[in-house]
């Protein structure tokens, strides 16, 4: 009896990860394609120095940060491919949302002091919940992204 | 120069791969490869504690009924004196090897069950005695239940369980706390072949008693007529697979019975008044 119990709750939280989890990250990918596309014609890159041609009044730091955390199934899906190797595709996507998520703030930042290009652009990445009560502690990492924003 | 930054392809870092999928294909990998390991190391385990001798069972265990807060039926001497002269006979019927004898216990309890565990006792209820219709159906329980002593069915349980739960253990804090549920699985039942083992040496056994094999049948009907009055399932029966087809089986071990040269017995202590 225990253990249908906790199979079904199980496969219950299973579901309302995948759910939730697949619909807020169809949102979010929708979301991230219409502002990539609004802030394309603000250029990044990862050159130290300034290339001589570029005329600039003002430089600025710019920071944009993000933090993103998985979901149940996910949580699950990773902890099984941790078992049998390979790919933790479940946990690409997830990255991949982070990253672009602190580029945009990042480029937004940049666009309300009127920048054109960010110069010499670093990502960092940081693993939070280091929480060892759990066997594994849920997965959520924060992603910085910060460069030079040149104002013409 | 030109600076530029093109639209990145959608594909380069995040796989295109179906998650679920592939999730739900690890899952039926693993859900196969632990249930192959865990039978294999049940069956190891079986198959080393039958190599513990009686003896040493017998002394472990003493006069407690483990696993089972057994009171003793009020009034019941009588009963318990019964079924203890009556699984002496069918043990002696039985040719159990040199130093096992069965205990006969008698419990108070509303359910109808029978079983036996470590150290050669055997635990019959009040409610399961008091619906046997003739002493030959409980003869069939109680040879039933000396045929797994006999095989060491008890502790063969007990070390497939153990060596299970130690496998649990080895894999991990969360395979741990699963180890008490699947113990309850494993020793909720004994395997369909060490039932059916049981059942023809007790059907051997009666027959070697009263000449005849009839009343066996009679046992399973009795307890599948309580089954649905009390709408509840006797644990002899749910923790034995395929009634119908064991009922039928022990019908057919009865057909060469002649009813008139062959009564079946009452039982001797009765306690229907």
């Amino acid at each position: 009896m225990d253990l249908i119990v906790s199979l079904v709750v199980a496969a219950v939280l299973l579901l309302a990860g995948l759910l939730f989890g697949r619909a807020a990250e169809k949102r979010h990918y929708a979301d991230l394609k219409r502002r990539e596309a609004e802030l394309r014609n603000l250029l990044i890159f990862n050159e130290r120095r300034l290339p001589a041609d570029v005329v600039c009044s003002r430089a600025v730091l710019v920071v944009g940060s993000a933090v993103i955390a998985e979901d149940y199934f996910k949580h699950a899906a990773a902890s099984m491919k941790s078992l049998f190797g390979g790919r933790i595709t479940a946990y690409e996507s997830l990255l991949d949302r982070g990253r672009r998520e602190a580029i945009l703030r990042m480029k937004e930042r940049a666009r309300t002091l009127g920048a054109t290009m960010i110069f010499n652009v670093r990502f960092e990445t940081a693993s939070l919940s280091e929480d060892r009560s759990g066997s594994r502690p849920m997965f959520s990492a924060e992603f910085i992204a910060y460069g030079t924003a040149l104002v013409p | 120069m030109i600076y530029e930054n093109p639209p990145l392809p959608e594909d380069v870092n995040v796989s295109r791969d179906s998650v679920l999928g592939e999730f739900l294909r690890l899952l039926v990998a693993l859900i196969a490869i632990v249930a192959i390991a865990g039978t294999m190391l049940y069956f190891l385990g079986g198959w080393l504690a039958r190599f513990v001798p009686f003896s040493a069972e017998m002394s472990w265990t003493g006069d407690a009924v483990l696993g089972f807060d057994l009171q003793e039926a009020r009034d019941g001497e009588s009963t318990q004196r019964y079924l203890q002269s009556l699984a002496d006979r069918l043990a002696a019927e039985m040719e159990l090897p040199d130093g096992m004898r069965p205990s006969a216990h008698y419990a108070e309890l509303d359910v109808p069950n029978a079983f036996a565990t470590l150290g050669g006792h055997i635990v019959v209820t009040t409610a399961l005695y008091r619906i046997m219709p003739s002493e030959n159906a409980l003869a069939f329980v109680v040879a039933h239940e000396i045929a797994h002593i006999e095989a060491r069915d008890p502790i063969a349980a007990l070390g497939g369980g153990a060596l299970l739960g130690l496998g649990l253990t080895l894999l991990g804090r969360d395979a741990e706390a699963l180890a008490p549920q699947v113990a309850y699985l494993v020793l909720n039942g004994y395997s369909r072949r060490a039932e059916r083992r049981a059942d023809a040496a007790a059907l051997e056994a009666v027959r070697r008693l009263y000449g005849h094999a009839a009343g066996a049948a009679a046992a399973f009907e009795a307890l599948g007529a309580h089954e649905g009055r009390a709408g509840r399932i006797p644990t002899f029966l749910s923790t034995h697979p395929a009634t119908q087809e064991r009922i039928a089986a022990l019908s057919d071990a009865a057909a060469d019975w002649d009813r008139t040269s062959q009564p079946l017995l009452p039982l001797a202590v009765s306690t229907r008044d």
